[in-house]
């Protein structure tokens, strides 16, 4: 395959599968914003926020933004069960 | 460092003198340790450009806080609640820097997958023309069923894979306006495919 046809498929792709994705009602991130330091605790101690809140786990599937947002706080609250510091 | 509840830090963070000050002398270094451990995947937390640049998200972040310290809803500890606010600030200012050379104009010819061709290097003729007439029909489908914005935010955010926070900056919108149009635009999209028979791993297997 010609290497500039993978980045295009790749971005094609991306593109596909967040549609394919795409539900009729979704949680937008001001709402995600709201329970995201809620969420961050509870999948700090572990608990699988799928189950317990679908529509969160779903977006978090499609925004990027609040994925990497969660993941870095979820690094702080993590790291913090190893320190002192909270 | 003086120890508080969470009762304690709204009743210290929102009063005025010393213990306003003392609350945000306290608060401050918490913020600071917090983006040093949570930021080592975006940044080299242990360089020496790391400290001014956490200084100046945290005096945001402090900002920020003061003012929407009514809208802590009790619902996680209040240093969390405080965290969230520094690491969006943070990484809304990182991703700016990321994508500071990437120029909109340059963003939607260059990326969009339909600028190309993706008919060379086939094995035949026919497989050159399924895929010129497959590229032809998405190309319709999000010419037909999606305004101009909502092209502009397919093209920039699912397909060029810019940050949702940068694209809304560059588009100016909010962030959550920018995924409320980009939710229609995709659930647009998806109800077009299904009429027309089409799926995603259909129209993939096409280009492999």
């Amino acid at each position: 395959m010609d290497e500039q046809l993978l980045p295009a498929l790749q971005r094609l792709e991306n593109m596909l599968n967040m549609i394919t994705a795409t539900e009729e009602d979704e949680c937008d991130c001001a709402y995600v914003d709201d329970v995201m330091d809620e969420i961050a605790e509870l999948m700090a101690q572990g608990v699988d926020i799928a189950p317990l809140m679908p529509a969160v786990y779903h977006h978090l599937q499609l925004c990027d933004c609040c994925h990497a947002e969660v993941d870095v706080l979820l690094n702080i609250l993590e790291s913090a069960e190893t320190n002192t510091t909270p | 460092m003086q120890q508080r509840t969470n009762d304690e830090w709204l009743a210290d963070l929102g009063a005025i003198g010393p213990a306003r000050e003392d609350a945000i002398a306290d608060l401050r270094p918490i913020l600071l340790d917090g983006l040093r451990r949570g930021l080592t995947n975006w940044v080299n937390t242990s360089g020496p450009e790391f400290a001014p640049m956490a200084e100046d998200f945290v005096q945001e972040a402090l900002l920020k806080i003061l003012a929407n310290l009514e809208t802590f809803a009790g619902r996680s500890k209040f240093t969390t609640w405080a965290h969230k606010i520094t690491v969006r600030v943070a990484l809304t200012e990182l991703r700016r820097k990321r994508w500071q050379d990437r120029s909109l104009d340059d963003m939607l010819s260059a990326e969009s997958p339909f600028s190309r061709s993706f008919a060379a290097d086939t094995p035949t003729p026919e497989r050159a023309t399924e895929r010129t007439e497959m590229m032809a029909h998405l190309e319709q489908i999000i010419t037909e069923e999606l305004t101009d914005k909502q092209r502009e935010a397919m093209l920039l955010v699912p397909i060029g894979g810019m940050p949702m926070s940068e694209a809304a900056d560059r588009m100016g919108m909010k962030r959550n306006a920018l995924y409320k149009l980009l939710h229609d635009a995709r659930l647009r999209v998806k109800k077009r495919l299904e009429e027309d028979g089409l799926s995603a791993e259909s129209i993939l297997a096409t280009f492999r």
